[in-house]
């Protein structure tokens, strides 16, 4: 009987590792992980405190844009605006992230529009 | 089932389950961070002189310096006993500060754990609100 119990725990964990949930798709990672953004409300201090220095600034600070890794599991992490093995190539940089965010702030330092672009399918 | 397969099957599972609880482990946590490297800082209390004498210049700044953010680097095998390092600018890249084993041609950066700081200031020059957040 032990033995049984042990097989089916092993399975189970075999089983376990290989289970995947499948890609999030925009709309769900909209309404989740990004509900925070909302245009005309979200300042630019509410997208920096929760994503961090972003890997791209155009037109003074107007528009930030964030290299995102969105997991299946919607767990979100920023990326590091140089590479991991800390060279200049560009590629390293890319390694890993998921979706660009493009965040688009107005004269009040409020979210105006948004757009989130997705990369590659998430890991 | 004779006992060696039930001893090899105790064994596997023992070795995943501690893989497993392994795997989760990190080397150096948010809060971790928080507490060791930034216990300075506290919401409408910390001035902006105090956040430059402990970290120096901001890696990047919005809204007039109003918000200013730090890139924090702290390799894999942090060491509390060391203070904070201050990296200057290389090559277009923006200071890091860094907390880094001495000599720190032994860091392994491929290894390397990165957050990014955020501090809000207000008109009188106080901290307001501040994150850390963990980036890859």
């Amino acid at each position: 009987m032990n033995h049984k119990l042990l097989l089916i725990v092993l399975g189970c964990v075999l089983c376990g590792c290989d289970a995947q949930p499948q890609a999030p798709t925009r709309d769900q990672i909209e309404k989740g992980p990004l509900s925070f953004v909302q245009d005309g409300t979200t300042t630019r201090e509410d997208v920096l405190l929760r994503f961090g220095t972003p890997t791209g600034q155009f037109e003074g600070d107007r528009i930030l844009t964030f290299r995102l890794a969105i997991s299946r599991a919607l767990e979100v992490t920023p990326a590091s605006r140089v590479a991991l093995t800390y060279r200049h190539d560009d590629q390293g940089v890319w390694n890993g992230t998921t979706h660009e965010l493009v965040v688009v702030f107005d004269g009040k330092n409020v979210v105006q529009k948004h757009r989130l672009i997705q990369i590659q399918d998430p890991r | 089932m004779d006992a060696k397969w039930s001893n090899l099957i105790v064994f596997i599972s023992a070795l995943l389950f501690a893989s497993l609880v392994g795997g989760c482990a990190h080397p150096y946590t948010t809060p971790e961070v928080n507490r060791t490297w930034l216990n300075f800082l506290q919401d409408n209390r910390t001035t902006r002189q105090q956040v430059i004498a402990k970290l120096g210049e901001p890696t990047a700044s919005f809204e007039n310096g109003r918000i200013v953010a730090y890139r924090l680097i702290g390799p894999n095998a942090p060491d509390p006993a060391r203070d904070i390092y201050l990296f200057k600018p290389l090559d277009g890249i923006p200071p890091i500060v860094a907390r880094a084993p001495e000599p720190l041609d032994e860091v392994d950066w491929s290894v390397r754990l990165e957050w990014s700081l955020v501090l809000v200031y207000d008109p009188q020059q106080i901290v307001t609100r501040h994150s850390v957040v963990r980036r890859f």
